[in-house]
């Protein structure tokens, strides 16, 4: 697509929205960067660094990064490649289960491994007979890459969607058989977008907080020795020393990223092969596949089954009687919080997709200098751990001249900080859809640019708002690393609270707290997504 | 009287690229010229600079003597029919065609009689509640239309609006253009890169080249007269032969083409001998013999026909001449395929001196 400047007399207007959304972008996403980075001292920095414990979480963070995103992204490539080049049965059943880790907290595998594997686990205590529990890195492997595969099956489905099948069809015209089609063409062809998947992946087990803190006890990565400098020893410069360590191998990634989603990609959206059915693979490689999928499958159904049985029984590894008792949690401050993570998930949602709408059109659309600037600053928080991000607005809001720290608005901007860039590439890919043509003929028929925005650009951008309110809201729902750091007496979230629970080792509780949230997170998606097809048709929210 | 769209000394350069060179164009009320030319030649940038989507580096623009760079696009009040329509897709065809007047506030009932009156005009009326995407690619271009001729611009604007339809279709939508054109007495400038389109509908063609207007004229003298090669080759086929002057004498010249010397009787030219110039002799004008003719004013110069090319109302031939020089011959009616040796005649009256200076790359 050619990319028309639209070089428009830049109003009055449209430089008051694009002073506001650079006012934001400095204070909530740049700001706590830097003060990050600033607030420890040098001999801070080196003490904390030489420490043999830092060097040990450095080591096992990288370690397990390696290995779980590698495993999800196999296991992601597999299932997307099942669910596009087979027809084996029960697809649209795997399909469906298998999206449920994405709509749920990030430590609900965790919290399962611990009903199972646990010091009062089923399978351990109850069926092996051990004592103690099998924790440590074996464990948080199994679970991130468990947790972590579904995103990469998102990804790469969607790569393997764009392949044009007509490029298979020429390659089997040409002689070669299945294997060989699926090595010299489909494989190369959906390499760059695996890659992208994996340094995505990647991304998120080295930020992944939920996880290690529930099962990796001994075992210090470096989002959870963050934490503990705060809330054992309230260390906030040897925290935001670690912070700067996690960032850096982050940003690295991200720029990674950007570099092989920029010049590598073949894919080409051509929409001719559209509706065209892809060959398929060979019966013995769909039966493997098959069962690859069923066991998978039934992985998640196993977590979730135990999520919900562990919140039906009287005291889990104990006393088995089916009770309600677990969901007495509920009507104390901890079920106050259930309401906070729905009030902040909202606005924290609604506000991202609001902002990404108007950064979208008026940063990403329009010409002025200092946009190369806002543009980055819009995409930042797709590369700040969540941690990282909380410890940055602890320590840049809790001191004039804005102090926000023991207020909802101070968890509920980070939030919102930290889901802008989804939204922001969803409506720039729907702006690019949309065309220049489309604006410029609103114009030429009188309409100003306020009225361009309303009449145009706003109702066609209703479903990549509403895709993008929905993740900001699951996002925000079941966030845990970020308010961790940023909650107070009365604002306190079920995330947190869930947290507390378990390492009160009241799991039944927790369990049960855990049900509820996810509910609420399915009823809002539902609720969403019924807008979405009610206000566009046929449009795959989430699968963007 | 001063032009209705008067343009003066355009340029637009993006970075190194130069889209529109100094070009200046006066277009009269009611008149419509077509801007002609190759892929990338400027056409839609010019267009753009008019309707006010991008900032000329240089020159000027008025419209009715009014003077148009500091008027923002959507003040302009001229009518735009993009080439990809550029319907909004989630309004309904009445509601598309209505925009404009809701923006200038008319009432629900002025809004009401005159969309109706329009779509009527276009034959669409009854599909007032469909959305663009129901619609076929000929009716959503009478909707576009629609939606720019309901405003009654100062000026149409259209860029390419017909390449999107088939060829048949395309013919009965040009004809029906140039009658609503011809009804609203609007002033039209209209773009494309077809040169038979620009022949059939326009009361003038501005060709363009790389930025640069070549020629501005009636299709007439565009086909007879053009005044360089890259004209003369870009409107029609056309068979361009270097020649230099052997004799010249009052009323008549004697020219060596392709191994032959050629009379040509013609009042008015002012050539000195050794001079090299360039003709044009259009397919059309040349007819084939099998044996030499002995019509007057016919000159008859012996080829062979190397291949054709039979396309139903029409074959065209490639016969080589004697210096291996090919031309093209276009028969109409053709009843039976010669081959061979042949004879070429044509009318000396039919060669055109395509003029030699005027940006002209020989
Ligand atoms: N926004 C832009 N940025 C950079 N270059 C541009 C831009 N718009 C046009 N150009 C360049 O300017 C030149 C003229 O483009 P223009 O679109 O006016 O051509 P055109 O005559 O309409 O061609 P076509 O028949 O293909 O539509 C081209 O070389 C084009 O690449
Ligand atoms: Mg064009």
């Amino acid at each position: 697509m050619d990319m028309r400047n639209l070089k428009i007399r830049t109003d009055f207007l449209s430089i008051s929205i694009i002073a506001i959304l650079a006012t934001v972008l400095v204070i909530f996403v740049l700001l706590p960067v830097l003060k990050v980075f600033t607030y420890p001292s040098f001999e801070e920095y080196t003490r904390i660094i030489a420490k043999a414990r830092t060097i040990r979480a450095v080591k096992n963070s990288l370690f397990i990064t390696c290995l779980s995103s590698i495993t999800a992204t196999l296991i992601g490539f597999l299932f997307a490649y099942a669910m596009n080049y087979t027809k084996i049965p029960g697809k649209r059943l795997f399909d469906g289960l298998i999206l449920l880790p994405l709509l749920s907290p990030p430590f609900v595998v965790a919290l399962a491994w611990v009903l199972l594997f646990g010091g009062h686990g089923l399978i351990t205590r109850q069926l092996l007979g051990i004592r103690g529990s099998i924790f440590g890195w074996h464990g948080l492997w199994i679970v991130q890459s468990i947790a972590f595969f579904p995103y990469s099956y998102l990804i790469i489905d969607g790569v393997l969607k764009g392949i044009d099948p007509n490029l298979e069809y020429a390659a089997k015209n040409a002689g070669a058989n299945g294997s060989h089609v699926f090595r010299t063409v489909t494989l190369p062809l959906a390499l760059p977008g695996v890659l992208n998947a994996l340094v995505l992946i990647a991304i998120y087990v080295l930020a992944d907080f939920g996880n290690p803190i529930l099962i990796a006890g001994g075992w210090p990565v470096l989002p959870t020795e963050i934490y503990g400098r705060i809330s054992g020893h309230y260390d906030l410069s040897g925290a935001a020393a670690l912070s700067s360590l996690l960032l850096l191998p982050t940003l690295l990634l991200f720029i990674l990223n950007r570099t092989l989603l920029r010049g590598k990609s073949f894919i080409t959206v051509t929409g001719r092969g559209e509706g065209l059915e892809r060959p398929m693979a060979g019966p013995f490689t769909q039966w493997c596949l098959f069962a690859f999928c069923a066991l998978l499958t039934s992985v998640v159904v196993l977590v979730y089954g135990t999520l919900l049985a562990g919140a039906f029984v009287k005291i889990w590894g104990i006393n088995w009687t089916p009770s309600l008792e677990n969901f007495q949690v509920l009507k104390g401050v901890r079920g106050e919080s259930l309401l906070n993570s729905l009030f902040f998930a909202c606005f924290a949602g609604l506000g991202a997709a609001i902002f990404s709408i108007f950064a979208s059109y008026f940063i990403y659309k329009k010409t002025f200098s200092g946009k190369r600037v806002l543009d980055f600053l819009s995409l930042l928080p797709a590369a700040i751990p969540g941690v990282f991000l909380g410890v940055g607005f602890l320590l840049s809001f809790n001191s004039p001249p804005l102090v926000l720290s023991g207020t909802a608005a101070i968890i509920i901007l980070a939030l919102m900080v930290w889901n802008i860039p989804l939204g922001y590439q969803a409506c720039t890919a729907g702006l690019e859809q949309i065309g220049a043509e489309i604006e410029e003929a609103a114009m030429n028929l009188g309409a100003n640019p306020i009225r361009v925005f309303k009449d145009t650009i706003f109702p066609l951008l209703r479903s990549p708002f509403l895709s993008g309110f929905i993740m900001g809201f699951l996002r925000a729902i079941t966030n845990l690393s970020i308010v961790i750091f940023l909650i107070s007496p009365g604002k306190s979230v079920a995330t947190v609270e869930i947290l507390d629970l378990i390492q009160y080792a009241e799991l039944g509780p927790a369990v049960a707290l855990t049900v509820v949230l996810f509910t609420i997170a399915l009823a809002v998606v539902g609720i969403a997504r019924l807008l979405l097809r009610w206000s566009f048709g046929e449009l795959k929210g989430l699968k963007r | 009287m001063r032009a209705h769209v008067e343009i003066r000394r355009l340029t637009k350069r993006f970075g190194e690229t130069v889209a529109v060179e100094d070009l200046s164009l006066e277009v009269q009320k009611g008149e419509f010229i077509t801007l002609l030319g190759p892929s990338g030649c400027g056409k839609t940038t010019t267009l753009r600079m008019i309707a006010g989507f991008v900032e000329p580096d240089r020159g000027e623009i008025y419209l009715n003597g009014r003077f148009l760079n500091n008027v923002p696009a959507h003040r302009r009040n001229v009518a735009m029919v993009f080439q990809s329509y550029a319907l909004f897709p989630h309004m309904n065809v009445f509601n598309n065609v209505a925009y404009g007047l809701k923006l200038r506030k008319k009432s629900r009932q002025e809004i009401g009689k005159r969309v109706r009156e329009v779509l009527e005009l276009l034959n669409m009326e009854g599909m007032e509640k469909r959305y663009p995407h129901q619609l076929s690619g000929g009716q959503q271009q009478r909707v576009a239309l629609a939606r720019a001729l309901v405003l009654e611009p100062e000026a149409l604007l259209m860029d390419e609006p017909l390449s999107n339809l088939d060829a048949k279709l395309r013919v009965a939508v040009r004809n029906e253009l140039k009658e609503l054109q011809k009804h609203f007495g609007i002033t039209t400038i209209y773009v494309t890169h077809d040169q038979e389109e620009a022949l059939a509908i326009s009361d003038k063609i501005a060709v363009m080249k790389e930025g640069i207007l070549q020629q501005l004229g009636d299709p007439w003298e565009i086909y007879r007269h053009p005044v360089n090669r890259f004209v003369a080759d870009f409107i029609g086929t056309a068979n361009l032969l270097e020649a230099v002057v052997e004799k010249s004498g009052p009323g008549f010249v004697e020219l060596g083409i392709a191994g032959e010397h050629i009379l040509i009787s013609r009042e008015g030219l002012d050539l000195a001998i050794g001079q090299k110039i360039l003709i044009n002799i259009r397919p059309e004008n040349l007819r084939l013999f099998k044996e030499p003719t002995h019509v007057m004013s016919e000159i008859t110069v012996k080829g062979r026909i190397k291949r054709n090319t039979y396309m139903g109302r029409t074959i065209q031939y490639w016969v080589q001449m004697k210096d291996g020089t090919e031309l093209i011959v276009e028969e109409h009616a053709p009843e039976t395929v010669l081959d061979g040796e042949i004879y070429i005649g044509f009318d000396s009256k039919h060669i055109e001196f395509v003029s030699m200076e005027r940006k002209c790359w020989v």
